[in-house]
């Protein structure tokens, strides 16, 4: 297991919600960016935790932050 | 040579009838000899002169004496009344002999020997412990080692004893600590202290481990599934297609300590029975009044599971994803069947706890 953390931020905010108002869940965002990697991800009112099976390659990382990234933007 | 004056008239008694017999066997010559057992005999010494009286025989040079001199020095060879030089003669142990041979002895004359036997004198006691006069015991006189144990201890001199008594005397100090010990903290482990109380248990360790198991009971709390669509033989499940979405509230009471266990309990029929089943979690909760309904979240959307043999019962886990409970805690889970062939019915949420 790996964890890579990142800032609270705007994640998870309940008001992200795609076209047909379903909200928007990171993880599965992260699934789609990164598919076949099991994890999880858990959140704090300060921190979102990715918890990775296995440890990611520099090119995913940099993937899995501009996806972090992007669903902040959200 | 020391004069000293002679104030007890009994030794100056014996002292002159010493001094007349001497004079009478040895004439004046040892009669001076004599006035040095006087002196030793002041000085509180007792001569206790051995006098071995020979007659000779023709050519005699070899004399044995009737007991051992304490000193060649202090033997006194007399011939005829007359005291020979030491050069005269040999003393070996209780054997003295002749020397001046050119004086060859004739049978009959009488030779007197003096001398002060070992066996008949004790050494005189000159100071005790390097003291004179009346000498009193003082500390430090005797070591324990240099008086003799007559005692039931065994040992055979006073230090033994006490040494003996010592490696009997058990306790030498008490938790590391000597002198006045008194409790603190740390001194016993629970599982050390005896437990008299009734509860069951020989230890406090035991004790309190009974009545830890005894408050620890497991408590179950059961949600169930949002208004059933159909009838599952005896039951009214929430029924979910192959792709659909279902959720459960919960509240976590507040005589929460630990979570034991969360899952859903469901029976997959045809087609969602098996393995490979793509099932995504979803859950957020908040912990008390004024926190935000996303304040912790969590989700899986990556494992897939073996839901098992159709109309089976299967608990779908949701553990995992249960962290930062408290008590008081409301929150909810999202389960989102990814199209994993067939219909599930799905029952309600088991959270138990401690």
């Amino acid at each position: 297991m790996t964890d890579y953390i990142y800032e609270r931020g705007n994640i998870e905010n309940p008001n992200s919600k795609d076209g047909e108002e379903n909200h928007i869940y990171l993880a599965k965002q992260i699934e789609e960016a990164l598919p076949g990697k099991n994890f999880k991800v858990f959140c704090d009112p300060v921190n979102c935790k990715v918890v990775m099976e296995t440890e990611l390659s520099g090119e995913e990382k940099t993937t899995l932050d501009n996806t972090i990234a992007y669903h902040k933007s959200l | 040579m020391t004069k000293k004056k002679i104030n007890d008239l009994a030794l100056a008694a014996s002292l002159t009838a010493n001094m007349q017999l001497e004079t009478d066997i040895s004439g004046a010559t040892a009669n001076k000899i004599n006035m040095q057992q006087i002196f030793d005999e002041i000085d509180g010494r007792v001569p206790n002169a051995s006098v071995d009286v020979f007659t000779t025989t023709v050519g005699q040079t070899v004399f044995t004496l009737s007991s051992t001199p304490a000193s060649v020095a202090g033997v006194s060879f007399y011939h005829a009344g007359q005291l020979r030089p030491p050069t005269d003669y040999t003393v070996v142990g209780t054997t003295v002999t002749w020397l001046d041979l050119p004086y060859t002895f004739v049978a009959g004359e009488e030779i007197i020997i003096k001398y002060n036997d070992v066996t008949g004198c004790a050494p005189p006691v000159t100071s005790v412990f390097g003291r004179i006069g009346n000498i009193v015991a003082a500390v430090s006189d005797y070591d324990a080692s240099q008086v003799d144990n007559d005692s039931g201890v065994t040992g055979a001199t006073v230090k033994d004893a006490l040494d003996t008594l010592d490696s009997q005397s058990g306790v030498t100090s008490v938790f590391g600590r000597s002198g006045a010990v008194t409790a603190q903290l740390n001194d016993y482990d629970a599982s050390e202290v005896n437990n008299d109380s009734g509860v069951a248990g020989t230890t406090v360790a035991a004790a309190l481990n009974t009545l830890n198991a005894a408050i620890s009971v497991t408590k179950t709390i059961v949600i169930y599934a949002d208004s059933g669509n159909a009838n599952y033989s005896n039951r009214r499940p929430r029924d979910v297609a192959g792709a659909g979405t279902y959720r459960y509230n919960y509240f976590i009471p507040y005589d929460f300590n630990t979570l034991t266990a969360a899952y859903i309990v469901l029976y997959p029929t045809s087609g969602a029975a098996g393995s490979g089943k793509d099932i995504d979690l979803h859950e957020e909760h908040t912990n008390s009044v004024g926190q935000s309904n996303v304040q912790y979240t969590s989700s899986d959307t990556t494992t897939v599971y073996n839901l098992g043999t159709v109309d089976t019962r299967y608990h779908l886990d949701v553990s995992p994803l249960l962290v930062n409970l408290a008590a008081g805690t409301d929150g909810g889970i999202l389960v989102d069947t990814n199209a994993i062939g067939g219909t599930i019915h799905t029952m309600c949420m088991v959270i138990t706890y401690t």
